[in-house]
């Protein structure tokens, strides 16, 4: 007791410590009696109030009140005085206090009471609630902002559990999908994911409940009214604040649109590209004939020499005849397979790609391309790899910017003294192989080479000028690459490279 | 008939080698060349009794051919196809003294009448000058006239239009009906006629 005694404060100690407390206080700390006059008033109660001391002592609290509380102050404390119904006293609540300038601030007060020398006295204890608010008013204002933004965007924003229940849903989920917030919150996704994706669902939702994002994924979706669309999904982990995985946010952008255009360009672009085989084959019309009428009239010569030795009727002939005859058959089938080659190169198709044979397609691709250049003089040279592998193309598509390379480089040669076109196929590295067209024409100039591949750009009287853009976009539509290069000594090499896997 | 050799250059060898069949079967011995220098480099120029060419061929045409055939000399009436409406060859070349034009795909009868009439007439004469020709030509307006012209000279429909300073279809009006008044199934034999009628042999 005696070494307890020791450590206490004696009651002499008590009005220093009185001092101490009420002026550190961060907390205003106010005493009155039971007229409201204020006895005591601390530091901390200037800074809060702006008035000084002398200022309030001795007079009405109220004065520290904003109304309504200052006009019912007085009667509160009378009631108190009477029925003892405290609605502060020992409870604490939230009010504001006046500022000697006018300016209000919100304040948390807590008042108790005691008598000190026979007189009652009420001690309020004023927290200042400021920068609470503050931070609180900031907080909520930005979450109104975000659930603005949220609700003013055309995206769809949805967050679900892990469970796949829908929790919040926007405006643009209601506009894309469909349905009503009060339709989906509280229900599972499922009902906006086609049956067959129900599983691609699930696996979104593991991948989340692993912390991972998962970026424009592209999908299919149902509406309300049934109807199927394309939308670009971006999912991202909801987390707590501890940091664990709780849910999901959902960004869904409807696409439909853009898959039309995409679906629509690409209808635009294989009509472009069969309307330029057509006018390759136009301009290619009088060696193509020429190119038919060479078996053609084989055949008829054939035909006539076997009549011919018919109608002899010598002994022995027999044989003969039967060898012009089959010659004759041999020349109709190479008519045929000019024709078909032609039907095939100018059908109306859609794009269909499988896995070919390079060389092949090269060959054909010259058989039509290269029609009546050896009349021209041009010599051919094919430098053709062998066991090259199979490449993912559409054939008729890859024999046309063939076709239109050769043209071209057939037609750059013609005025040239060596006309010599060389065509290689080759390995370019790992899952590539290229194809180079090589002429001895005059080569290509620098002001045409920076535009080569755009469309309008031509170096003929009669070009268009969509010829060598057309084959960019076709070898580009097959992941290649498509390049001009100068020949040595003189020429153009043109390069082809594509992706063994499309 | 026999006895006479006919030579035939031609690049495509199916052409060459029914050709050869064909002239065969009807009893000519016959040297087939792949170009006009084969042809050109052995002894067959001195032995032949008519040539038949191809007009477009790599290296050496047949318009080349017969140029140089004149500078030698050999005199053996030579026959032209070829397998283009090519109206400016067709004029060079019978202006280069061919006996004949052929067009492919030619009728095999087509081809043996003209051998045996080349034959029979020579390199000279290029064909019998035919008197309705001329009474042929009498029957052209003014105008079919300067259109048959510039056709014959080969030029195309275009350039006739500006030459003349018509408008398109009136020159393929005016052909038409000069093909008609002719005689003539096409442009290739339009120059045939013309080129026999005796004031156009320049």
């Amino acid at each position: 007791m005696t070494d307890k005694s020791r450590d206490l404060f004696s009651l002499a100690d008590h009005g220093a410590l009185f001092g101490i407390l009420t002026s550190i206080a961060a907390d205003g700390i106010i005493v009155i009696d039971e007229n409201a006059r204020i006895l005591f008033y601390n530091d901390a109660c200037r800074k809060l109030f702006q008035y000084t001391s002398d200022e309030v002592l001795s007079h009405n609290v109220n004065m520290l009140m904003p109304e309504p509380y200052r006009s019912e102050h007085d009667n509160y404390i009378a009631r108190y005085r009477k029925t003892g119904d405290a609605r502060i006293i020992g409870i604490g609540r939230e009010v504001r206090g006046l500022r000697k300038d006018g300016s209000e601030f919100p304040m948390y007060l807590s008042v108790g009471e005691g008598v000190i020398a026979d007189r009652r006295v009420f001690v309020g204890i004023v927290h200042d609630l400021t920068r609470i608010r503050t931070v609180e008013e900031h907080r909520a204002q930005s979450d109104r902002q975000l659930a603005q933004i949220v609700e003013s965007s055309d995206d769809a924003i949805i967050s679900k559990t892990l469970a796949g229940i829908v929790q919040t849903w926007n405006a643009g989920a209601e506009r894309i999908f469909g349905y009503s917030p009060a339709e989906m919150i509280g229900r599972p996704i499922s009902a906006i994911i086609p049956p067959e994706r129900q599983e691609e669902e699930d696996a979104i939702l593991e991948r989340v409940r692993g912390g991972e994002s998962i970026l424009h994924y592209e999908t299919t979706r149902i509406r309300k009214d049934g109807r199927e669309i394309a939308i670009s999904l971006s999912v991202s982990p909801v987390r707590d604040a501890s940091g664990a995985v709780i849910g999901a946010s959902k960004i869904s952008r409807d696409v439909t649109e853009r898959r039309r255009a995409e679906e629509r360009e690409n209808a635009l672009q294989a009509e472009l590209a069969h309307v330029a085989r057509v006018s390759a084959v136009g301009q290619l019309s009088s060696a193509l004939a020429h190119e038919l009428n060479q078996p053609l009239t084989a055949i008829m010569n054939y035909v006539s020499a076997a009549k011919m030795r018919l109608s002899e009727g010598a002994q022995g002939q027999s044989d003969k005849t039967v060898t012009l005859l089959d010659r004759a058959i041999g020349q109709a089938e190479r008519a045929g397979a000019i024709i078909q080659r032609l039907r095939a190169f100018l059908e109306k198709r859609e794009p269909q790609r499988a896995g070919e044979e390079l060389n092949t397609v090269l060959q054909e691709a010259i058989a039509l391309g290269f029609v009546g250049s050896t009349d021209e003089g041009v010599k051919l040279v094919l430098d053709l790899a062998e066991d090259l592998p199979r490449v993912q193309v559409d054939k008729v598509q890859i024999q046309q910017v063939i076709v239109n390379l050769i043209r071209n480089a057939t037609e750059a040669m013609r005025d040239s003294s060596v006309r010599e076109l060389v065509i290689s196929s080759y390995r370019a590295g790992p899952g590539l192989v290229e194809i180079a067209v090589a002429d001895t024409g005059p080569g290509i100039s620098d002001a045409i080479a920076a535009q080569l591949f755009e469309a309008f750009v031509t170096t003929k009287e009669r070009g268009m000028g969509v010829g060598l853009s057309i084959c960019r976009t076709i070898v580009e539509a097959h992941g290649g690459r498509i390049s001009a290069a100068p020949n040595h000594p003189s020429g153009t090499v043109f390069k082809i490279q594509l992706p063994v896997n499309g | 008939m026999s006895g006479q050799t006919i030579c035939i250059v031609d690049d495509d060898e199916s052409v060459r080698e029914s050709l050869g069949e064909l002239l065969d079967a009807a009893g000519y011995s016959v040297q087939s060349f792949a170009s006009a220098k084969q042809f050109l480099a052995g002894s067959a120029p001195s032995a032949c009794s008519c040539l038949v060419t191809d007009v477009r061929m790599p290296d050496m045409d047949g318009i080349a051919l017969q140029e140089e055939l004149a500078r030698r000399k050999t005199g053996f009436p030579v026959i032209v196809m070829t397998g283009h409406a090519d109206v400016p060859l067709a004029v060079r070349a019978m202006r280069a003294g061919a006996t004949d034009f052929i067009e492919k795909p030619f009728k095999p009868e087509t081809l043996l009448t003209s051998v045996r009439q080349a034959l029979i007439s020579g390199a000279r004469t290029q064909g019998p000058a035919n008197p309705e020709i001329a009474e042929r030509l009498g029957g052209l307006t003014a105008r079919e006239r300067e259109v048959m012209d510039l056709m014959v000279h080969g030029h195309p429909n275009k350039v006739i239009a500006q030459k003349l300073d018509i408008s398109f279809r009136t020159v393929e009006v005016h052909r038409s009906r000069i093909l008609a008044k002719m005689g003539a199934e096409n442009v290739a034999e339009l120059v045939r006629l013309v080129l026999s009628a005796p004031q156009h042999r320049a």
